[in-house]
């Protein structure tokens, strides 16, 4: 007794190719047993096949059903999701188009006591507006109100570092420094009062031989 | 039927967009044979119409999972088949008994003896309910359905290896109860 090449069930089934088909053909032919076995096989495969399809009692309630309609959001959903495609290429056409633009008009901006400014392409030095003339007067007092602010408030900052880290003892010894400097101011002025004199005395002098 | 999934795919797409009317149109295509497919699973009419009309009910918000329109009739009946699954878990949860089934009053045929009073239609109930449910659902996907083996495997989410096996075993048992009383040369007989 010879074996089925292949299943006989996978042939009652139509589950086998072509060519395993007619192998299992060719030996049903010589198999008696096989026969039978298919016999038996199709007669139940026929037994479950004479019970039909019952109609469906009632027909599924799905027509004009607004339960079963997308929402609004839901369509709104699907619908952008079909024109996201085109939608994202569109942008992306357009933001390439705007890098390109600015890549080529090569904006710059300048920022200065004005205000801002936006130039393309070489940006020139942002010019004073005309009729905005330089008042140098006024700039030099600024600039000594400044220096004098900034002189004032390093002294002060010096002296209060001086009386914290130094005491007494640096008081005492600024105190003899402001003495000595009034001392010297006094000589200086004694010396320069007699030198004045003698510049007098001298003019008078020659003054007096050229007449 | 080349021409029907061609149909079948342009409703698909027109309900993706929303179209109700494309997707009532796939209903009363498929309903039937969902219908009878609960029907043969669950094997009591009122739960197969439930559960016939959740799988719809399912399917329709579900479309866009859908990624191969061509594999409608795999996923649908995916669908049923998990509808099915937990209808028998919550019966399990809820009784702790086996599924009542309809029509089970009779005598059973068994291999070698008469069938009486019971007509062919009967026996056939009486042999699916042999079956344990795997093994009902996987004859009822195959010769009711006329599913391949891996798109079984894929409905009900097991091996084609699987599945194969479960036909094997079920096709053992209803041929013993049905071999000897189904009908020859195109005849309903009730005798061996």
């Amino acid at each position: 007794m010879s074996t089925a090449p292949h299943d006989l069930r996978d042939y009652l089934l139509d589950e086998l190719n072509e060519a395993e088909h007619a192998e299992v053909e060719a030996y049903l032919k010589t198999s008696p047993e096989a026969r039978d076995e298919l016999a038996r096989l199709r007669l139940t495969q026929q037994a479950l096949l004479s019970v039909p399809d019952e109609e469906i009692p009632r027909r599924i309630g799905f027509v004009s059903d607004k339960v079963f309609e997308p929402s609004r959001a839901r369509r709104w959903w699907n619908g952008f999701w079909d024109v996201a495609p085109r939608f994202a290429f569109s942008m992306s056409a357009v933001l390439l188009v705007l890098f390109a633009g600015i890549w080529m008009v090569e904006p710059a901006v300048t920022v200065d006591a004005v205000g801002w400014h936006l130039a393309f392409g070489q940006a020139p030095r942002p010019q004073p507006a005309p009729g905005a003339a330089i008042d140098k007067e006024e700039i030099a007092r600024l600039v000594r109100e400044a220096g004098s602010a900034e002189s004032e408030r390093q002294t002060a900052a010096l002296k209060s570092f001086l009386e914290e880290h130094l005491g007494k003892e640096t008081t005492a010894r600024q105190a003899q420094f402001e003495q000595l400097r009034g001392m010297s101011e006094q000589a200086y002025t004694i010396l320069w009062n007699q030198m004045e004199q003698e510049r007098k005395a001298n003019y008078i002098q020659s003054a007096s031989s050229e007449r | 039927m080349i021409l029907r999934e061609v149909e079948d795919r342009d409703l698909i797409l027109r309900a993706r967009e929303g179209d109700v009317d494309g997707f009532n149109v796939l209903v009363s295509r498929w309903e039937r044979k969902v219908y009878n497919y609960l029907l043969r699973a669950v094997r009591n009419r009122e739960d197969a119409l439930d559960l016939c009309q959740e799988t719809f009910l399912k399917a329709y918000p579900n479309l866009r999972s859908l990624q191969d329109p061509a594999r409608f009739a795999q996923w649908l009946f995916r669908i049923a088949h998990n509808e099915s699954i937990s209808l028998f878990r919550k019966r399990r949860f809820d009784s702790d008994e086996e599924v009542p089934e309809v029509g089970t009053g009779g005598a059973v045929g068994v291999a070698g003896t008469r069938i009486e009073l019971l007509d062919l239609g009967l026996a056939v109930e009486n042999a699916l309910g042999r079956l344990t449910p795997e093994q009902r659902e996987v004859v009822i996907l195959k010769i009711y359905q006329g599913f391949k083996f891996h798109e079984i495997a894929e409905i009900i989410g097991s091996p084609a290896s699987t599945v194969k096996s479960r036909l094997y075993t079920a096709l053992e048992i209803l041929k013993d109860v049905l071999a000897p009383v189904a009908p020859t040369q195109g005849a309903r007989t009730r005798e061996v």
